[in-house]
């Protein structure tokens, strides 16, 4: 089973499709959400913020556009950003710090036991760890739909949009999407 | 997650999310911080933008504006001509319909094909 801990069932409920009110409580909303699609992504805490804070900056100057559109916007944003900085870093990797230790992965972020239930928390955290580095296995396609498809519930038309492709390479990346992190964290029970 | 059944995806889904929503609440509090100030700096960026924007529409227009009251003073030589030419422009008419003369008459010469499709004129064309 991918999640030890207890279901929660508030959190099962889907993610509210009624745009923001504002641009301000959009992207409030929306930061979190960025920055675990840009840590999995990037595997650098720093890095991940840097894409995220570059995506609200440009985000800005879409404010005059439809709230309804403001969700595909801001993720097509955040994945050029992070695609765009993921070229740099294979670059600085491979000609700049070929024995440095850029390449190694920060710890998931995740906020200190506090409180009640640390062992629930405990277990959360290895639980999540293990699904973003089977996540940071997978090939950028299929992490960028198996994220906004599934974890976001972006529909398959938006999550086409954002990623740039048709309708159809969604469903097929993230088609094997699932069945490479079913049979990855498989291999973790 | 069931691998018995690897097209029933819907309960591996609902525990990816889950797992997912449980870790956004769980970002740890340096990095909302720093989400925090990265929104207020692009909402405190976005009025410069605006304001530059402004700026520069702004003075485009003046640019635009200043250019036209200009060519108002400018001397309008297509309404009133020079006396000197006069004759250049009449020239230029007469021209005109000469050229237009003659290539009506070209086009109304069957002989001129005639001739083009005779044996005289290839010597013409060959030089």
């Amino acid at each position: 089973m991918l999640v030890s801990a207890t279901p929660n069932p508030l959190m099962d409920t889907p993610a509210s499709p009624a745009p923001a009110a504002t641009l301000e409580l959009f992207l409030a909303d929306i930061g979190p959400r960025a920055f675990r699609f840009a840590e999995a992504g990037l595997r650098h805490r720093d890095d991940a913020l840097d894409v995220v804070q570059d995506a609200m900056m440009k985000m800005i100057v879409y404010r005059d556009r439809p709230a309804a559109e403001w969700t595909p916007l801001f993720w097509s944003i955040l994945r050029r950003r992070i695609v765009d900085m993921q070229r740099r870093a294979g670059f600085r990797l491979r000609w700049l710090l070929p024995t440095g230790d850029r390449g190694e992965e920060s710890p998931v972020d995740w906020a200190p036991d506090l409180g009640a239930g640390p062992s629930q928390a405990h277990d959360q955290r290895e639980a999540y760890a293990r699904l973003v580095q089977a996540l940071r296995a997978l090939p950028a396609r299929q992490r960028e739909a198996f994220t906004l498809r599934v974890l976001e519930e972006l529909d398959v038309a938006d999550t086409a949009r954002v990623m740039g492709c048709s309708e159809g390479s969604v469903k097929t990346h993230l088609s094997r999407a699932r069945e490479a992190l079913q049979k990855q964290l498989e291999e973790f029970r | 997650m069931n691998p018995a059944h690897p097209h029933d995806d819907t309960g591996f889904d609902a525990q990816a999310r889950g797992l997912h929503r449980a870790s956004l609440a769980q970002v740890s509090p340096q990095t909302l911080m720093r989400l925090r100030t990265a929104r207020h700096e692009a909402q405190r960026a976005a009025p410069e933008s605006a304001r530059s924007w402004r700026w520069l529409t702004a003075t485009a227009f003046s640019a635009v504006l200043a250019v036209g009251i200009g060519l108002q003073f400018l001397p309008r030589t297509s309404t009133a001509p020079a006396p000197g030419a006069a004759t250049p422009v009449a020239v230029t008419d007469g021209e005109t319909a000469l050229d237009e003369a003659s290539a009506g008459a070209l086009e109304e010469d069957p002989d001129l094909y005639l001739w083009l499709a005779s044996a005289d004129a290839q010597p013409l064309a060959m030089e």
